[in-house]
């Protein structure tokens, strides 16, 4: 499994720390780890990822989406910090709100892995959590229209839920 | 071949000819017959060969198809297992935070200590950062603040027993409360930003309230391992601070004597 | 093979029991410190495989202790994770700046501590 190579529109690409972003200014709200947030208005999602993945979710239609950030692939009870229960709650949650499932667009982001000697390892906490994603959301029959994962560096994420734009760039180390 | 019968001569070179072709001829046929009987043969063979080989790949398929519902069988097994492995692990997550918080409030018999453990506890093992601890003053019949942690101490002022906030009644009630929203419709200051009170219990008397505020951003809401430690510190809690009490006068006591 | 070496680094008594006691049945090796100065001294004496530290704490917070680790040139390859009250961006963008690995937020939750630290510890 590769997960260095970011595919997909190249739009998740931040140049500056807050990106272009859209026109009007929408509200901010950060997303720490193992929560997730839906909703249907102007809301722009900021969070900062390690090994931990977000999956993004959006109806472009219904302009309705949202984003989880997890922390590890698996775990019980079911919650938002386990990526096996994660993907399911989101799913939920954006429905609950408008969304239509046929309609359901994706991104996943994060997962890096720290160390050198286990980036090629696909058994690396960041990978397994890669993993997890793409396979839940395949499961469901969502598209993943973009994503940038691996790595080794942090990630700063900023979504925004309705049109599912996504800015990412590398955290790089200060003094 | 003479010029003077070209005729006659030409008609029996002709059917000589004739002959001698359809003798090529048939001399051909019967070489092609050969030579499609040993192609059919050659086919026979091979499509046996296939036969047998078309039979192997349903035998490979097959056993296929078995290996495959094995590895689902597998891979359900070991998906019930590492989430069997997680739950355990979560118990003994659990029970470590159980048995550290116990450790720090029982690991000294000084009264700042002890309070310093009770904050390190809700803001390390439940996650908060705003808490305030109570105590009942039997002689005003109020609750007054012994110390607060993120929130000012003049936003605590002592609390009458009597009165109609959620730290009052859990001080009446000696239950635990988790701090429904709906309950705070008309709640005024600190308690507006109620999350839990923890009655601080000694033998079933109340001896004063954990009021807890705002959680940190990434703690989702009260878990039931929040209710456990929350069991834990009303009691022990309480016998800490009553021990660290107990200690003192001994102290007093013993330095009077001498 | 040795044990692996891991240092926990916490100015709250609480949030250090609480992390050993995690760690301690998992057979690593445990060195500790209360603050990001003696962080620093620790680590060059040790040389340990990992360093869980915590952010806000006297003397040196968990930053710049950081920082300083991912410099110096004995230190620098240990990998970093930073164990964070404050869940805010940030304040995990500043600890990723500061050359950390990955982080952790409190309250710690063993099953997600026990992960990260077996990863980065290469063990599966």
């Amino acid at each position: 499994m590769s997960v260095s190579a970011p595919v997909g529109p190249a739009a998740h690409r931040l140049s500056a720390p807050d990106g272009p972003g859209p026109t009007s200014a929408p509200a901010r709200v950060y997303l720490a780890p193992g929560r997730l947030y839906a909703s249907g208005e102007d809301v722009q999602v900021t969070t900062i990822l390690g090994s931990c993945v977000a999956v993004c979710l959006w109806d472009a239609r219904a302009e309705v989406g949202g984003i989880n950030h997890f922390l590890l692939p698996s775990g019980s009870p079911a919650s938002p910090r386990f990526g096996d229960s994660a993907v399911a709650l989101l799913i939920g949650q954006v429905l609950e709100r408008g969304a239509r499932r046929g309609r359901l667009a994706a991104k996943v982001f994060g997962g890096a892995c720290v160390l050198e000697a286990f980036r090629a390892d696909t058994w690396s906490l960041g990978a397994r959590n890669v993993e997890i994603a793409r396979e839940q959301l395949a499961a469901a029959a969502i598209p993943v229209v973009g994503e940038d994962v691996g790595g080794d560096r942090g990630r700063r994420l900023v979504f925004h839920v309705r049109t599912g734009a996504a800015w990412v760039r590398p955290i790089e180390m200060k003094g | 071949m003479s010029e003077s019968k070209p005729a006659r001569t030409g008609h029996g070179a002709y059917v000589r000819k004739v002959q001698e072709d359809t003798q090529n001829f048939a001399q051909g046929l019967i070489g092609e017959v050969e030579r499609l009987r040993v192609l059919v043969a050659a086919l026979e063979s091979e499509k046996a060969t296939l036969a047998a080989q078309a039979r192997e790949i349903e035998t490979i398929v097959r056993a296929n198809d078995v290996l495959r519902a094995q590895i689902e069988g597998i891979k359900a097994e070991t998906k019930a297992y590492s989430s069997r492995y997680a739950e355990v692990e979560q118990q003994n997550s659990n029970l470590a935070n159980l048995y550290v918080a116990s450790y720090r409030l029982h690991g000294t018999l000084d009264r700042e200590e002890v309070i310093a453990a009770i904050q390190e506890i809700i803001a390390n093992l439940v996650g908060s950062e705003e808490a305030a601890l109570f105590e009942i003053n039997s002689d005003t019949q109020a609750l007054d603040l012994l110390a607060s942690f993120g929130v000012k101490r003049d936003e605590c002022p002592s609390i009458p027993l009597g009165g109609g906030g959620l730290i009052s009644l859990t001080a009446r009630t000696g239950e635990i409360l988790v701090v429904d929203p709906a309950q705070l419709s008309g709640a005024t200051g600190l308690e507006s930003r109620l999350t839990a009170c923890v009655p601080l219990k000694l033998d079933d008397k109340v001896t004063g309230v954990i009021a807890i505020f705002g959680l940190l951003p990434q703690k989702g809401g009260i878990e039931d391992l929040d209710r456990e430690l929350f069991d834990l510190l009303a009691t022990q809690a309480a016998f800490a601070l009553y021990c660290t009490d107990l200690h003192a006068k001994v102290a007093l006591e013993a330095a009077r004597r001498w | 093979m040795s044990k692996k070496k891991i240092l926990v680094v916490d100015d709250s008594r609480t949030a250090l029991f609480m992390v050993t006691t995690i760690l301690r049945k998992e057979r690593y090796e445990l060195v500790t410190a209360s603050d990001g100065e003696q962080a620093l001294e620790v680590a060059a004496a040790e040389l340990p495989d990992l360093i869980l530290m915590d952010v806000i704490m006297p003397r040196k917070t968990g930053f710049e202790a950081c920082r300083e680790l991912k410099r110096r040139e004995d230190t620098k390859s240990i990998p970093v994770i930073l164990v964070t009250t404050r869940g805010e961006g940030e304040n995990v963008e500043a600890g990723f700046q500061s050359g950390c690995n990955d982080y952790v937020t409190k309250p710690i939750n063993a099953q997600e501590l026990l992960t990260k630290v077996r990863d980065h510890m290469g063990a599966r």
